[in-house]
């Protein structure tokens, strides 16, 4: 539901916010990029409506999609492993335990899919 | 020398940490996602409540001791209404959001996974470049969600990438596992979660505290918007009537 009241004071100091970039931004934004990973697209999201859940995740699947391959050229650039190797194993952030539960899920809901075709 | 220089010169992108707090009161929701937080950022300290609300500007010191640069800290308040505070402390800015629509790693649907500690890529869209507002968001955002490299925690593989979407007037927070399919040659990616959406509220000067730099004319806040939706919903008659 749309909000009916707007803030009464309204501030934005552009020069004050592009001093404090200015003073935020590490060696004047020279960062190599290994140090920060960052990439902006250069397209922008054409959403009719953000609030169509599935054209939206959509949308941000592709953007960030192309991102992430734009990403891994600039890995190989510079020289780093992108990918696992098969034999590194480590803790990972979800828990095998979470992992079972989340894989019995999507089971159970393929099954209750299929029984209801 | 020239390579005592470089070394110093690097320090700056690999030395910083991110202090983590809340306030009392917090609630089960927003702690799970703190935590789901703390774990994608390896280079975190989580730090104990803080008491006093009025004292906010004390969280620098307490960064300062524990040898942090970056805070965040979480604020909820009436259990339900959580503002989510980020800041390079002390010498700022600070932005202060309201957080919305929050899944953690908990949800079922969320079904990727990643290494605990792996460095993730981070994607921008193009509308945090449009205004100073947003690309000062974006760089804080970067300075404290890229882990430095070769942190003593981090992995040297990636396989997740933060994604942040300026859409509606709000960030978009998205977390994707990126799995390589090795038939196709070409990646895919299955979120892994958190999610989230922040809606600026203000941004201030420095560290909790300072002058106002920007409020977000579009901000109302979660009170105001019950008590907007309540009166609405009690003038109906009133309005039909006449």
């Amino acid at each position: 539901p749309k909000p009916l009241v707007n803030n009464k004071y309204v501030i934005n100091d552009r020069e004050g916010l592009n001093n404090k970039l200015r003073e935020l931004k590490l060696s004047n934004g020279k960062i190599p990029w290994v140090h920060t990973l960052a990439v902006t697209s250069q397209q922008s999201l054409d959403l009719e409506d953000v609030h169509d859940d599935f054209k939206r995740e959509i949308a941000f699947y592709k953007q960030t999609l192309h991102s992430v391959t734009e990403c891994e050229k600039l890995c190989a650039d510079h020289g780093l492993t992108v990918r696992r190797k098969p034999d590194f194993f480590a803790e990972m952030i979800k828990s095998d335990a979470q992992m079972l539960k989340i894989k019995s899920n999507l089971q159970s809901e393929k099954k209750r899919v299929e029984t209801a075709e | 020398p020239l390579n005592s220089n470089k070394k110093e010169e690097q320090s700056i992108f690999t030395k910083k940490r991110v202090l983590f707090t809340s306030t009392r009161g917090i609630g089960s929701k927003y702690r799970h996602l703190m935590t789901d937080l703390i774990s994608l950022i390896p280079h975190s300290k989580k730090e104990d409540k803080v008491d006093d609300r009025k004292t906010l500007s004390l969280i620098n010191e307490t960064c300062e001791m524990k040898s942090c640069n970056y805070a965040i800290l979480f604020d909820v308040r009436r259990g339900t209404d959580c503002f989510l505070w980020m800041a390079k402390t002390p010498l700022g800015p600070t932005v202060k959001f309201h957080v919305t629509n929050v899944h953690t790693l908990d949800e079922l649907q969320m079904t990727g996974n990643c290494l605990k500690g792996s460095r993730p890529f981070l994607h921008f869209d193009k509308t945090f470049d449009s205004q100073p507002h947003l690309q000062l968001i974006k760089e804080l955002f970067t300075q404290i969600y890229s882990t430095p490299k070769g942190h003593l925690k981090s992995k040297p593989f990636f396989d997740h990438v933060f994604s942040f979407f300026y859409q509606d007037g709000r960030i978009w927070f998205r977390n994707y596992q990126i799995s390589d399919q090795e038939f196709k040659k070409e990646s895919l990616l299955t979120e892994i979660g958190p999610r989230m959406i922040l809606n600026v509220d203000k941004i201030f000067s420095e560290g909790f505290g300072g002058n106002v730099l920007y409020s977000n004319p579009n901000f109302v806040s979660p009170g105001n918007n019950r008590s907007d939706q309540k009166l609405a919903k009690a003038n109906k008659y009133i309005k039909r009537k006449y």
